[in-house]
């Protein structure tokens, strides 16, 4: 029997997901995309993700305890469960692969140029797998140690920019257009990206009830956060240093210097980024592990580690070319996420909703 | 059995990782590196190649052994097409991997500035190593004769007066902190001017060079001739190369020997070609170097530096010297600090921008003014008369010249031109570029900027 948790340890797995896509990814996308109005993008990305995670944790309310999976069996039996679950497992393991293959890339960029990066991704993978077989308790107590330091550090890394901000770089307001900004530039909600995973809580939850409120504080921490981020990257540089491979809040942590003593900020953030990015990938591979033993309707989900590490590390080998991993990046994850974040739990909730109903009027 | 395979398989994997992972450690190993300084980099005449000058840290200085005196930093060069060239050969000379992640300067001369660097900037921006925050500096002279001039006998160590030297522009203005990622950016950005700090040789520069090329047997310039133009023809490269090491040699010392100028001119407006020091360190960091797009278009003078950093906000205070108001033969220190922040506000209703700019000074005058007959008020009157107009005028000579005659945006105003459009392609349509060229300046000033003096009377006199 598993321990349940504790709505800290969740809030914070939700927010590590998160944070993870913005740090590496997703706020160097969102400033390139709709450039200087991406302060504003950001603002009401986050005040539509808090309003979307508020409708869907209110929806998921009539199901109290009872995970997306749990939800589907009871709409569609089965057959709907395990077409639902193997389609998460997909978008789970593809999004496990973008981690690795980015944290790896990273890695090998700032720290170990001359080491080829299968043996970077394998290190990671073994690391996760190791991690994971130690079970639930040991990954999310260990991103409840990790978050509340990454979220400080963005604070820090704010603050310790501001001489070299440019308020100014926020400026024409609209950026590319009022199109391109606001209708184009919501598809960056993303970067909510903890949100694909609130709706596999609610079985693993020690107050079930709370999920509306949970839901509310991951994505009002969520939206705190891109604000923090996008407006470093933007006051500082704008979308000049997005062209770099590595990622941009890196980048802005190498600008902070507090006075000629503490001049190396990024080895800090580097150490936490690493931490964190460990504790993601772990959190990622928990709940492939718990889908697919709740469609395959296995007792222990070990001998599974292996072969799902098998093949995210196979997709991670296999982005070799910029162009497929931006294309993956860009698109195919915004896709996704979109389908698989609000679509595909809408119409489950909407129809389980209908059912319950249908039944009791019966 | 099966926990044997395990145990196998355990140490097997470690093997393969520790194995994996020892090339980067032993690269990294911080006694397999050799640590950068500052970088120098000069165009050949005559030539594609370039020449990359390499400041390396004397360890041995930091070591308990070490005597008190300063020891003179390590230099070599190389000659190669490009910064990487440069590096790989670089490399393979010393058989140690260079580490650029301390190094501090970037120095390019003003003749390889001015055919565009933003292909050597792109690099170096990029490059993992590299810092954003390490300074850029154009030198009039070789860049090479620039980093051997930076020594001095009042630092001890050099990496510490290469971190300190662009603080002085917080107390002084006389130069900008110009960061790599920052001059990167200008550089990318077609409505913005970009600017690095200017370096020269003070006076006497050319007996001081005498010193670190001669004396000291740690220090040599390596030419290294470029392969990669045509390896079948290397003994002809090696000839070719040799040839342009005697010209760069012959160069070096023509501008090592330049004349400088006996009768200065006024310090605060000095052309910043004419070294005003005179000391220990044979090299100045005073004035900017204007780049229009990636190109090197001119230098501007202490004054206009000041002026410069006051419209940047980045100078805390500084002291003035104007001509007495009550006597042209006097001059009058002022002390400017308090500096709140500068209102600029740009109208952009006309086809010519009308930048208006607004500042709010507190000075004092640090001097003890002799003053017999005008009474205190009517005194400060007429200072801050003075005072207004001579920033006035410098102000508008130092705008007129960004726009009049470098048509370079090094202030970024159109940043808050900027504010002033909704969209992105609406800021485009108005070719911002080209119209700076045309830009009105006002600028305005507080009421009273000098708030305090002294006056002594005759009376006072013992």
């Amino acid at each position: 029997m598993e321990r349940k948790l504790g709505n800290f340890e969740v809030i914070n797995s939700l927010i590590m997901m998160s944070i993870a896509d913005i740090v590496l990814t997703s706020a160097g996308i969102l400033i390139k995309e709709v450039n200087s109005a991406s302060l504003l993008t950001s603002c009401l990305i986050s005040i539509l993700g808090i309003i979307i995670t508020f409708i869907m944790c209110k929806l998921s309310k009539n199901f109290i305890g009872k995970d997306i999976l749990n939800i589907s069996e009871y709409l569609g039996g089965k057959f709907l469960k395990t077409i639902v679950g193997f389609g998460f497992v997909i978008y789970f393991i593809l999004i496990l692969a973008l981690f690795l293959r980015q944290t790896s890339d990273a890695m090998q960029l700032i720290y170990y140029p001359l080491t080829h990066i299968i043996f970077i991704i394998a290190l990671l993978s073994i690391a996760t797998g190791i991690i994971a077989s130690f079970g639930n308790n040991s990954i999310f107590k260990a991103t409840s140690l990790i978050v509340p330091f990454l979220y400080t550090a963005i604070f820090l890394i704010f603050i310790g920019n501001t001489k070299n901000f440019n308020i100014n770089n926020m400026f024409p307001i609209f950026g590319n257009g009022f199109n391109h900004s606001f209708i184009k530039g919501l598809t960056n909600i993303f970067t909510f990206s903890g949100l694909s995973y609130l709706f596999f809580f609610p079985s693993k939850l020690k107050k079930p009830e709370e999920i509306t409120k949970i839901g509310l504080i991951f994505s009002i921490l969520n939206g705190v956060y891109l604000i923090f981020c996008v407006a470093d990257i933007l006051f500082l540089f704008s979308d000049a240093m997005n062209h770099s491979q590595l990622p941009p809040l890196y980048i802005s942590v190498r600008y902070i210097e507090f006075g000629t003593f503490f001049q190396r900020m990024d080895a800090a953030f580097i150490f936490l980024c690493v931490l964190g990015l460990i504790s993601a990938l772990n959190i990622n591979l928990y709940f492939i592990l718990e889908i697919l033993k709740n469609i395959t309707n296995l007792s222990d989900s070990k001998p599974l580690i292996f072969p799902c590490l098998l093949t995210s590390f196979g997709i991670a080998l296999g982005l070799k070319q910029d162009s497929t991993l931006d294309f993956l990046e860009n698109s195919l994850s915004k896709i996704l996420f979109i389908v698989f974040t609000f679509v595909v739990p809408l119409i489950i909730f909407i129809g389980a909703i209908i059912k319950k109903k249908f039944k009791y009027t019966q | 059995m099966k926990s044997v395979l395990k145990w196998f398989i355990i140490i097997m994997t470690i093997i393969i990782f520790l194995y994996a992972f020892s090339s980067s450690y032993y690269s990294q190993n911080i006694d397999h590196l050799d640590y950068v300084i500052a970088l120098g980099i000069d165009k050949l005449p005559n030539s594609d190649n370039l020449s990359v000058t390499f400041e390396f840290a004397n360890l041995g200085s930091f070591s308990e052994n070490s005597s008190s005196e300063q020891t003179e930093p390590i230099i070599n060069t190389i000659i190669a097409p490009t910064i990487p060239n440069a590096l790989t050969i670089m490399n393979a000379y010393i058989g140690k991997q260079l580490n650029l992640s301390h190094c501090k300067v970037i120095a390019f001369s003003e003749d390889f500035a001015k055919t565009g660097i933003l292909d050597e900037v792109s690099f170096l921006t990029h490059n993992i190593q590299i810092r954003p925050t390490t300074n850029v500096v154009v030198t009039d002279c070789n860049a090479v004769d620039y980093l051997k001039h930076s020594t001095s006998s009042l630092e001890q160590v050099l990496t510490k007066y290469y971190d300190i030297f662009p603080t002085s522009s917080e107390y002084t203005g006389y130069t900008s902190n110009i960061p790599l990622g920052r001059f990167y950016e200008n550089l990318l950005d077609i409505n913005s001017g970009a600017v690095t700090i200017l370096g020269s040789l003070v006076e006497n520069a050319d007996s001081k060079n005498e010193n670190p090329s001669s004396s000291n047997s740690q220090n040599s310039d390596v030419s290294v001739p470029s392969k990669s133009n045509n390896t079948s023809k290397s003994s002809d490269t090696n000839n070719n190369s040799n040839k342009e090491n005697e010209s760069t040699k012959m160069d070096n010392k023509n501008t090592i020997t330049k004349t400088i100028q006996n009768n200065k001119q006024d310090y605060q407006s000095f052309d910043p070609k004419s070294a005003i020091s005179e000391g220990d360190r044979g090299a100045e960091n005073m004035g900017l170097a204007v780049f229009k797009d990636d190109k090197y278009v001119g230098s501007l003078s202490t004054i206009e530096t000041l002026c410069y950093s006051l419209l940047k906000d980045e100078v805390d205070n500084f002291v003035l010297t104007i001509t007495s108001p009550f006597d042209e033969a006097e001059k009058v220190d002022i002390k400017v600090g308090d500096l709140s922040q500068l209102k600029t506000d740009i109208d952009i209703s006309k086809d010519t921008p009308v930048i208006n700019i607004k500042f709010n000074l507190t000075a004092e005058v640090i001097n003890v003014l002799d003053n017999q007959n005008t009474p205190y008020d009517k005194t400060l009157e007429k200072l801050n008369f003075a005072l207004k107009e001579y920033l006035t005028e410098e102000f508008k000579s130092y705008l007129y010249k960004t726009s009049r005659e470098y048509n370079s945006d090094i202030n970024e105003f159109y940043k808050i031109a900027k504010r002033k459009f909704i969209t992105n392609s609406d800021f485009s349509n108005y070719d911002w570029a080209n119209k700076y060229e045309t830009a009105e300046f006002n600028i305005e000033f507080n009421e009273d900027i000098i708030s305090t003096l002294i006056i002594r009377h005759e009376g006072d006199r013992v």
